[in-house]
């Protein structure tokens, strides 16, 4: 009798240590092909949708695996569970993780600044930030971009998180919440912002850069031990970015850049044109911008204080690297 | 006997926590990365007295959390038994009826999660829409268990009745339903436990209030801000108190049903 719930025991963690070391080889076996993920119908990361859509990346033999995410936490996740090499996203959650969980990432470069809006149901009377007491607003993740400049709007303006009530909608469906008086405004990504004013059940509040300017919004994170391993494909999918924002950049593109953030984002021409003049694509990373909003997250209850590092600029160094921008 | 279920009880989930906390420390010290994001037992327990005495980043206590889901599923089941059992019995009774809702099978077959984006367009997010899911997660197994508890009265017990002139109301009140009451129980138990889960999965739709409440949405805002062991705090809450539910139920039931273990 003792004999075999001892002997069935050890089965058991024999079973276990077994199940993990399988599950540790498959997912630390990294197939070919790069794992790349950024947010669904985003415009501010139009820059990897021109390089798809030009086939640049395949130009360069690199054979991508893409997974969409409807925000920067879920994929902050997937790179937690190592299901992804290389990822578009904003800096703010990236930060979160990275210092609340230590997911491993590094931000190698950048892909827009501002590009945001607080958007508020129309004659409903609030005409200015200080008009939000009360009001419920959704934000499409908690302590992301969008979240961040909420706050630091509604510092701003004298108020705090308390004063208002924020809920967290996936971005898709915060315009029929609008509509349906579910809520009073909500903070969102561009082009959902112009595209609701555009449906006619909103009006922008504010947009971003009147609550930052020059605020760092998405980012490129890549994998550390991706990174570690793969430099060169690092290198050139950087190379891609930067082709692909100055691309974006050229006038003379325009039509075409239109029409491919039209298909990624599944909106007319013209919502787009409208939410392009918020966003500015820049592949320069802003270190600076990103330490406020680590100070900032800090400060708003977001990262976990004594998780900061002390010497937070020795922390950035291993947060941030600049080397694949250079010479762009 | 029962002080010995008690230290096997409390042996059981020892080794488990000791276990886990082992399977990290060896990852970490291998130099698993994930195993860094994996909390263990001792963050767990730190995470738990955070969230206990200070609150989330919203500064909403752990207590606060589970009163808001507590009342949510009180709401919904209350409605899920309101309707569910007068149903049944009417289900139990008439064959007719029984035809009439057959098709209602159907719906029993769409998981309540997929429900979720009917609610919020029908109902918009807040109680109702929580209620709504609830709902639909506690009423199939109430109606199917009381429909089979009045099905399962003896027909012996109810000619009997018949032959000393019970009225069709009398039968039904002082023969079929205590004859089927324990079967309805555990309907009503079944249901509270399903609407328990149900309720985390409309919690995660959104919350309209001054801060998000609810350990659905504890758990969405750990997971967010990267708080893990706070995110496992949010799970573990949640069993804990179905159990705790589950456990008061069957005492109350035992207490009710007394009459029943002396048959």
């Amino acid at each position: 009798m003792r004999k075999s719930i001892i002997a069935s025991i050890i089965l058991f963690l024999i079973i276990v240590f077994v199940l993990l070391g399988l599950y540790l080889f498959v997912y630390s076996s990294r197939p070919k092909t790069v794992r790349l993920g950024y947010l669904r119908a985003d415009l501010h990361q139009l820059a990897v949708y021109v390089a798809i859509e030009k086939k640049w990346f395949e130009e360069e033999g690199i054979k991508l695996s893409v997974s969409q995410f409807i925000n920067g936490n879920e994929e902050m996740d997937a790179f937690m569970a190592g299901a992804l090499d290389i990822g578009y996203l904003g800096t703010a959650p990236a930060s979160v993780k990275r210092i609340n969980a230590g997911a491993p990432i590094t931000l190698v470069a950048g892909v827009n600044v501002e590009g945001s809006a607080i958007v508020v149901r129309k004659n409903q009377g609030i005409s200015s930030l200080l008009d939000l007491k009360g009001k419920t607003v959704a934000v499409p993740g908690f302590g992301n971009v969008q979240h961040f400049l909420l706050l630091m709007a509604l510092e701003k303006a004298g108020l705090t998180e308390k004063d208002v009530a924020i809920t967290r909608i996936p971005f898709s469906d915060m315009e029929d919440a609008l509509r349906a008086g579910e809520i009073d405004a909500f903070i969102v990504w561009e082009p959902w912002a112009s595209a609701a004013v555009e449906h006619g059940v909103g009006d922008i509040l504010i947009t971003s850069d009147k609550i930052w300017r020059q605020h760092p919004c998405c980012v490129v994170a890549v994998d550390n031990g991706f990174l570690r391993e793969n430099k060169e494909i690092v290198k050139k999918i950087i190379e891609i970015h930067i082709k692909a924002t100055h691309y974006i950049s050229n006038p003379q593109n325009h039509d075409e850049i239109v029409k491919i953030a039209s298909k990624y984002c599944n909106l007319p021409g013209q919502v787009i044109e409208e939410a392009m003049k918020h966003i500015t694509y820049v592949s320069s990373l802003n270190v600076d911008g990103i330490k406020t909003y680590v100070s900032k997250l800090v400060e708003y209850g977001y990262i976990e204080e004594e998780k900061v590092p002390e010497d937070l600029k020795g922390f950035m160094e291993t947060f941030v690297s600049t080397e694949f921008l250079k010479g762009s | 006997m029962k002080g010995k279920e008690r230290v096997i009880q409390a042996l059981s989930i020892l080794s488990a926590l000791t276990l886990w906390e082992i399977l990290i420390d060896f990852f970490r010290e291998l130099g698993v990365t994930r195993a860094h994001f994996i909390p263990s037992p001792v963050e767990v327990g730190q995470a738990f007295l955070k969230l206990a005495f200070e609150g989330d980043s919203f500064g909403t206590s752990l207590a606060v959390h589970t009163v808001y889901s507590v009342e949510r599923v009180l709401a919904g089941f209350a409605l899920s038994v309101a309707v569910g059992v007068p149903l049944g019995i009417f289900i139990g009774r008439v064959r007719t009826l029984e035809y009439f809702f057959t098709p209602i099978e159907v719906i029993r077959h769409i998981p309540p999660i997929a429900w979720i984006p009917f609610a919020i367009i029908l109902l918009g997010i807040g109680l109702p829409s929580y209620m709504f899911i609830i709902f639909l997660g506690g009423f199939f197994p109430v109606v199917l268990n009381t429909v089979n508890g009045i099905r399962g009265v003896s027909d012996v017990h109810i000619d009997v009745a018949k032959i000393f002139g019970g009225r069709e109301k009398e039968i039904l009140i002082k023969v079929m339903l205590p004859s089927a009451l324990p079967q309805i129980f555990t309907g009503v138990r079944v249901g509270l436990g399903v609407s328990w889960m149900c309720l985390i999965a409309a919690e995660f739709m959104g919350v309209k209030g001054i801060v998000p409440v609810g350990l659905g949405q504890l758990i969405i805002l750990m997971d967010d801000i990267g708080y893990l062991a706070g995110m496992i705090v949010g799970m573990a809450t949640i069993g804990f108190v179905g159990f705790l539910i589950n456990e008061a139920f069957l005492l109350l039931e035992n207490r009710l049903l007394k009459w029943k273990r002396k048959l």
